[in-house]
């Protein structure tokens, strides 16, 4: 069947991309790339080498999408071009992970065997268990009050950054402290628990 | 034994998912973050800029190209409807124009040219001034 979509081409695309704040949106994307090579994939490397890495994806990502024109922008599905980009960017990072053995991502280094493990722990053990465990992981890595707080804010479904601030009455800044330290500290408990 | 694997992936999501969603849209938090991970991006400047400056160039060309050949369509539909019209080359400033410019095409029958060959010959001369020689000649 025929794409009917109607996508972002041509002068209109050369405007989107002048009218970019450039310094913001790199150092949005650079963190964006930063935590999730180093906290989702468990991306074992040093600063240098995850800071080129990033450059290297956020360059690769702005040839697909205003170069060779292989990712287009539909403004119909997706209003804003800023969850655009960093959708492409997500799903350029999968796609490099799916096929690291064939081509260039070789270089990365993940926590393989603890994704493997993770399918059969996380069959054996129910969410309010994981919830527990996940808890006392938090109190051994020496969260404090407000990130425990925040935990189970997120355990109990509440997950958009808006919403957790309404229900515990607490300003951007510092929610956004508590969930940069809760972020490493669950991502750590994740790599910890499907490594067993 | 029970799958719980759904509601345990979703419980990890859900962390990664709240800080994601700052971090896309909030500028300061993705620099606190880069600093506490021991990057500071005020330090990459230069950096941000020759990858744009980069961008901008490629970009660039790309327009260009489009351009040229929007520019040698008109020019083709324009010089294919004179000669359907005229059956031949009569105006003087154009058969000038033709010949000056594109030199391989001097002893050639012009108006037996295919739209390929028209369409190459486009690519070999001053377009804008095709264009105002056409107009003139369909003027006099």
């Amino acid at each position: 069947m025929a794409d009917s979509k109607i996508y972002v081409k041509g002068e209109e695309l050369f405007k989107v991309f002048n009218s970019l704040p450039w310094d913001d949106l790199y150092i949005r994307l650079e963190a964006y790339i930063f935590n999730t090579l180093r906290y989702k994939y468990g991306v074992v490397k040093s600063n240098e080498q995850l800071k080129s890495k990033a450059h290297e994806i956020i360059s690769e990502v702005m040839d697909l999408i205003f170069v060779t024109g292989t990712r287009n922008w539909c403004k119909e599905s997706c209003p804003e071009f800023n969850t655009f980009i960093f959708g492409v960017v997500q799903s350029h990072i999968y796609d490099s992970f799916k096929t690291k053995n064939r081509t260039n991502v070789n270089t990365l280094e993940t926590i393989e065997e603890g994704n493997k493990t993770q399918d059969s722990f996380q069959d054996t053990i129910s969410n309010d268990d994981l919830r527990v465990i996940v808890f006392n992981e938090l109190k051994n890595l020496n969260a404090d009050d407000d990130e425990l707080l925040v935990f189970d804010c997120m355990a109990d479904g509440i997950i958009k950054p808006d919403k957790i601030r309404k229900e515990l009455g607490i300003e951007a800044s510092l929610l956004n402290n508590i969930l940069r330290r809760l972020n490493r500290k669950t991502s750590k408990i994740k790599i910890k628990l499907f490594n067993k | 034994m029970t799958s719980y694997r759904k509601h345990n992936e979703s419980f990890f999501d859900r962390f990664d998912e709240s800080y994601d969603e700052i971090l896309i849209n909030d500028t300061s938090e993705a620099k606190a973050f880069l600093v506490e991970e021991g990057i500071n991006p005020d330090n990459d400047v230069e950096l941000r800029r020759k990858l744009f400056k980069k961008l901008e160039f490629k970009l660039s060309a790309i327009r260009n190209k489009q351009r040229d050949d929007e520019l040698i369509e008109k020019a083709f539909e324009k010089l294919k409807a004179y000669i359907d019209k005229n059956k031949k080359l009569s105006g003087e400033g154009l058969k000038n124009l033709l010949h000056e410019t594109a030199f391989a095409y001097q002893f050639r029958n012009l108006e037996k040219l295919d739209d390929e060959g028209l369409r190459e010959l486009l690519t070999e001369i001053d377009l804008v001034k095709l264009l105002e020689e056409i107009d003139k000649t369909e003027e006099s």
